[in-house]
């Protein structure tokens, strides 16, 4: 036998007899006063109040949890929960949620566009619903740009070069080789309205504009969506661009170019067609004066 | 004390807000820190903090209040509430500096206006709210500071004339000044968000309850915090609702901070933008709920409370839930403007 549990059996002995809850009748009876005295203090020293809400600390109950039973409030509670999530599951549409996502496709289309390796743009100019002369625009990193402007029946008829600022001009009608201060002037006022998407570098800065989503639509495996954009608080310069969601890059661009200053008359329209990280061969990117050049 | 000690602590006082709106004038009138003056922000978080402080105390102890910060004798009783006071104060004002921080936030999230610099620069001007609850709460805490030091002093001091601190229920009674406090919060905050809005987006005017009004996450959040209220039990209802918007709110934005990861690596835009609203929207009901609902109820139970240590859970909800806010909307704006890289 272990004595130390036969001391601890002592101890118990004597605390349950000490301890024994037998209090003589009249020593309860003048402690029951005592603490209804004591009850009485405090409800009239703070009127309005019962005591068992007054000794409960830090208490101050809602009156909704009096009338509604509480399996009642578990089971809304429960049922509130789950409602919410069956919504959030099923993509519930909300207009912070459209301009987040309009955020992040400008986010995607700019990083896109910064990384591509090569661009090809192809500019149609449409006037009362027939094809006129365009232009084929070539870029390749850091700053090559050929462009050929092609007339109505599809004949290149003149070849610009920009290479770091410098024009190289050359009529293949003529084969007259020359040299220009301004794009206008080489290729035209039609060029110089689309001039702002012809460089990944101008088409990333025009993605900072404000943009509105009109219509969606799948195309082979891809959704295409095309936005209208337009400077801040410039409606009248809107142009509408269409971009492919599993590349993030812009398919196509469509603005109208007015035909009088004040921009009322459209003239017509210009549809730039995209084509992105296509092989651009570097020889025809030099004019082929400066290619025998470097060939020796 | 003396008239003339009167007058010296009077003129001392005087002077040190004369040399503090100084200081600030000069540093208004340089030009140097005009990023980070933002009036209506500052406005919002100072009377939406000022207000909220009247839900939960009566006149009597806001004047007080006033006064033993100013240096007045009381009472041990009356300086605890005192010092409660301030420290609910700075609680409101460090709130409603995030609040105005998520609101700003939501607003710069829900107009196309300036493209995407106009709302990179508003989510980003939207932290100054934050800025000022910080200065403004530090600004009131300075007070509860200095009657923590004077109640130290008296609890140990015999010579003191303040009597000891006497046990008082707490205070469930609804005051004008209380009523008159909601009221105020509530036509702030409404005022802010209907009036910021249509001022941002001038070609499609939003309307501040589809920009603010998440269906999802309301019901989420509601439910539960129903659900908790009744696990805690009815007792210290500012207390259960504290904790139970906290906790909902952070539940929430947790599954809907995990919810962005995963649509982030399935590179859907949709689901990024829908998880993003959902942690956004929890965040900002979360809060709102805290300090709406919660707040006022806690500051009527607890500030009769005496000696130093109080409700550790709420305090630490006070302090956390905020921050974590604050966390996850930088989180928000840090994934809205990166770019998901394209599998191969």
């Amino acid at each position: 036998m272990n004595r130390n549990n036969g001391r601890k059996e002592a101890v118990d002995r004597l605390l349950r007899e000490t301890l024994r809850d037998d209090l003589p009748v009249e020593v309860e009876r003048r402690m029951k006063a005592r603490f209804d005295r004591c009850r009485k203090e405090i409800e009239d020293e703070h009127p309005g109040k019962s005591a068992s809400r007054t000794f409960r600390p830090n208490s101050i109950r809602l009156p909704v949890f009096r009338w509604l039973p509480q399996s009642g409030l578990a089971a809304a509670g429960i049922f509130l929960i789950i409602l919410g999530g069956l919504l959030q599951e099923g993509g519930s549409s909300h207009v912070l949620a459209k301009n987040i996502s309009r955020m992040r496709t400008w986010v995607l289309v700019k990083d896109q566009v910064a990384l591509s390796e090569s661009m090809t743009c192809r500019i149609e100019r449409i006037q009362e619903g027939e094809k006129k002369a365009g232009y084929v625009i070539k870029w390749l990193p850091p700053d090559h740009t050929r462009i050929d402007l092609i007339d109505a029946r599809g004949k290149t008829v003149r070849t610009i070069w920009m290479i770091q600022g410098d024009f190289t001009v050359i009529d293949h009608a003529t084969g007259e080789v020359a040299s220009a201060v301004d794009l206008e002037r080489a290729a035209g006022p039609y060029l110089s309205a689309a001039a702002g998407f012809i460089h990944p570098a101008r088409l990333a800065e025009r993605l900072y504009e404000e943009w509105l989503e009109t219509t969606r639509e799948i195309r082979g495996e891809c959704e295409q969506r095309t936005y209208r954009l337009h400077p801040p608080g410039k409606a009248e310069e809107a142009v509408e661009m269409t971009v492919n969601m599993c590349e993030w890059l812009p398919v196509s661009v469509s603005l109208a170019v007015p035909s009088d200053p004040s921009g009322a008359h459209r003239a017509a329209e210009l549809l730039l067609r995209f084509e992105w990280n296509t092989p651009v061969s570097g020889e025809e990117m030099l004019p082929a004066v400066l290619h025998r050049r470097s060939n020796g | 004390m003396s008239k003339t000690d009167g007058m010296t602590k009077i003129l001392g006082t005087a002077l040190r807000i004369g040399a503090l709106g100084l200081l600030i004038y000069a540093v208004i009138a340089s030009g140097r820190f005009t990023d980070l003056i933002k009036g209506p922000g500052f406005g919002f978080v100072l009377l939406a903090g000022a207000a909220l402080s009247l839900t939960g105390f009566s006149a009597s102890e806001i004047v007080s209040a006033f006064k033993h910060a100013g240096g007045a004798p009381g009472r041990i009783a009356d300086l605890e509430t005192s010092r409660y006071f301030w420290e609910a104060a700075a609680r409101n004002m460090y709130m409603f500096g995030i609040l105005g921080t998520s609101i700003s936030f939501i607003i710069g999230l829900g107009s196309s206006e300036g493209g995407l610099g106009g709302i990179s620069l508003r989510m980003i001007s939207a932290l100054l709210s934050t800025l000022y609850g910080m200065i403004l709460g530090v600004v009131c805490y300075v007070p509860a500071m200095k009657l923590s030091g004077r109640l130290d002093t008296a609890g140990g001091n015999a010579k003191s004339t303040e009597s000891a601190p006497a046990f008082r229920p707490p205070d469930s009674r609804l005051r004008f000044e209380n009523v008159l406090g909601y009221v105020l919060v509530l036509v702030i905050l409404a005022w802010t968000m209907a009036s910021s809005l249509p001022s941002i987006s001038t070609d499609s005017p939003l309307q501040p309850v589809e920009v603010f009004l998440h269906w999802p996450s309301l019901l989420i959040v509601l439910g539960g915090t129903i659900v908790l209220l009744l696990f805690m039990g009815r007792e210290a209802i500012g207390r259960s609702l504290t904790l139970s918007f906290a906790f909902t709110g952070l539940i929430g934005s947790i599954a809907g901070m995990i919810q962005t990861m995963l649509a982030f690596a399935g590179r859907s835009i949709e689901e990024v933008a829908a998880s993003m609203v959902f942690l956004l929207s929890c965040c900002f009901l979360g809060l709102t709920g805290m300090m709406l609902l919660g707040a006022p109820l806690e500051d009527r139970a607890l500030k009769y409370r005496s000696g130093p240590p109080r409700v550790v859970s709420t305090r630490v909800a006070w302090l956390l839930f905020p921050l974590l806010t604050l966390l996850f909307l930088l989180v928000t704006f840090v994934l809205v403007i990166t770019p998901m890289k394209k599998v191969a």
